[in-house]
């Protein structure tokens, strides 16, 4: 009942799988005592950014309203080319031309793209085309290298990409168009996670026995990493990329909103630039992979299962394996039903961070009853909005928890 | 329970407080200052013009059901449920509409908001990118190599 959020950070090519929780009578304030598991795996892809935010480039040019000034002092400077580009409609704020672009068809938006530079800029914004994507072809869909237009373009007709390839076609460079709004979400999706993760002060314990994680964490209600949770799964041995390629590359898998096959997830996960990639997160893998379930066990710690009591028919939903690159992850949430929840990293790492459930995350707000939370669009946009702002108290009872939990723990 | 609006150019508007509430910055206005109704609400951003035809919007729609927010895409693409009245109302001319978007995003009146989109993006439908830039007085501002890319990228549009 923490809020958390969670996020994957490790820039090797690897895999996490997290799993989940439990609280007995004793500790559950809240409501019925319940448990459930989440086993994740985590793929990750190299990773892309740069060191040095100030050499990020938009790969359209497009740059960030600040250096607009900056540029206005050199003895070259152009100017914008936002109002020219834009005619009469540059009266409308950038947000709101997206707003507009997102109602149309993408043959209009491919027109309103050959109109003018800023137009090719604005009909770019990969969100519309993944939007798009997913509209028209659900999962059926395969990854084109570097965006969602492209993939899009490709499904839609096989010659894209190989006419592209032939013809060498890279995309555009503008020069002198500034607009926050458009660099933002790729400024997201470049900057990464190192300045995030240099807090750890969730406990990590090795050799627990059940009594004393019962009596200091369970509980007080307090997160822990358990070190030697997972170290001899022999999920640790066996999964990897390759492995899931090979054994199950045609079994549709649950991300997000959509259904895909493992192997046009991994494809996507492999190539994806979005600032929030699809995060894998199914609950049916038990059924779906077979002999996936060999793979893994229940910690000592959370046998205790009173949903258990059900009936595997009944119970709610109570393990997932998970899947994503870096930056994917699970906004700021509580889990229902007065769950908690235990994780497993099998390959990766996932960077947790919680507030105790009376706090409000800085960034987040909720209705009265919580049933709806309003957050930042990406877990990148929180860390580089608000995670600052989390570590100014001198107290640091009043900072948030946070871990990494890497491979084989839990 | 009556509630003033005033201008960007200075013109007053009296309005229920139930009409005024479509705008959702107005409504979080009120809240702040319950007490202190004896000056007119100032809209920086509006001018008068504009500000007649929203509270004209705001009346009509009145008793709407309010929509829950927008975020996600999929209620985003929902057809807007455009009735005789909101019809005739979006007969302007697409400067009007323009500031009518402008004036409705800075008041935050969502649904016609919604409806000034649905009417931009309606505008540009199946028009060739040269209508497009005599429409709305856009430079072609391509160099002759950007234009040969264009050439190429335009092939897609008979999808």
């Amino acid at each position: 009942m923490l809020h958390h959020s969670t996020l994957s950070k490790v820039p090797k090519e690897s895999f996490l799988i997290e799993m989940p929780t439990h609280e007995r009578p004793s500790t559950s304030r809240q409501g019925p005592p319940v448990k459930k598991q989440r086993f994740i795996v985590r793929h990750e892809k190299p990773q892309i950014t740069t060191k040095h935010t100030m050499s990020l480039q938009h790969p359209l040019g497009i740059k960030p309203l600040g250096n607009y000034y900056m540029d206005a002092t050199k003895p070259d400077f152009l100017g914008s080319c936002r109002s020219p580009s834009l005619g009469q409609i540059s009266r409308l704020t950038d947000e709101i031309l997206v707003e507009i672009l997102h109602l149309l068809p993408p043959q209009d938006l491919l027109n309103l793209g050959a109109t003018s530079k800023v137009l090719y800029a604005l009909t770019h914004l990969d969100d519309m085309w993944k939007n798009l994507t997913i509209e028209w072809f659900k999962g059926d869909w395969e990854w084109q290298d570097d965006s969602w237009r492209a993939t899009f373009l490709k499904r839609s007709d096989p010659r894209y990409e190989t006419l592209r390839i032939l013809q060498n076609r890279e995309p555009m460079k503008l020069k002198t168009f500034y607009s926050d709004f458009l660099f933002q979400p790729f400024y997201c999706a470049a900057i990464g996670m190192e300045p995030y993760i240099t807090v750890e002060n969730i406990d990590r314990r090795s050799g627990l026995t059940l009594e004393q994680f019962i009596q200091e964490y369970e509980q007080p209600g307090k997160p822990v990493i358990i070190t030697d949770g997972a170290q001899h799964w022999p999920a640790r041995t066996k999964w990897s990329t390759e492995y899931f390629l090979r054994t199950w590359p045609d079994t549709m898998m649950r991300a997000e909103s959509v259904d895909m096959t493992m192997k046009n997830y991994f494809r996507y996960a492999q190539g994806t630039k979005d600032e929030s990639p699809l995060y894998l997160f199914d609950k049916k893998f038990g059924e779906r992979c077979e002999g996936i379930l060999d793979d893994i066990e229940v910690p000592v710690y959370f046998r205790e299962d009173f949903f258990g009591m059900m009936g595997k028919d009944q119970r709610p939903d109570y393990r997932w394996l998970i899947v994503g690159p870096a930056r994917s992850g699970s906004t700021f949430h509580k889990d229902p039903n007065a769950t908690s929840a235990w994780n497993a990293v099998i390959t990766g790492s996932k960077k947790w961070i919680m507030f105790p459930p009376h706090i409000l995350p800085p960034g987040v707000f909720t209705n009265e009853d919580e049933s709806e939370v309003t957050s930042p669009v990406s877990l990148m946009e929180w860390f580089s909005n608000f995670y600052a702002s989390t570590q100014l108290p001198d107290d640091p009872a009043e900072r948030p928890l946070e871990g990494i939990c890497r491979e084989g723990e839990i | 329970m009556k509630v003033t609006l005033e201008s960007s150019d200075g013109q007053v508007f009296t309005v229920d407080k139930e009409v005024a509430e479509l705008s959702v910055i107005i409504k979080e206005m009120l809240v702040i200052e319950q007490a202190n109704q004896d000056h007119p609400i100032p809209l920086l951003n509006v001018g008068a013009v504009e500000l007649a035809k929203v509270i004209e919007y705001c009346e009509h729609h009145r008793n709407d059901p309010t929509i829950d927010d927008d975020e996600d895409y999929d209620s985003r693409k929902k057809p807007i449920e455009m009735d005789d009245w909101d019809k005739q109302f979006t007969i302007v001319n697409k400067e009007m509409m323009f500031e009518l978007i402008l004036a409705a995003n800075s008041m935050q009146v969502k649904p016609l908001l919604h409806l000034g989109c649905r009417y931009a993006a309606d505008i540009v439908k199946r028009m060739s990118p040269t209508e497009i830039r005599d429409l709305f007085q856009i430079d072609d501002d391509f160099t002759p190599e950007e234009q040969d890319k264009i050439e190429w990228e335009k092939q897609w549009t008979k999808l």
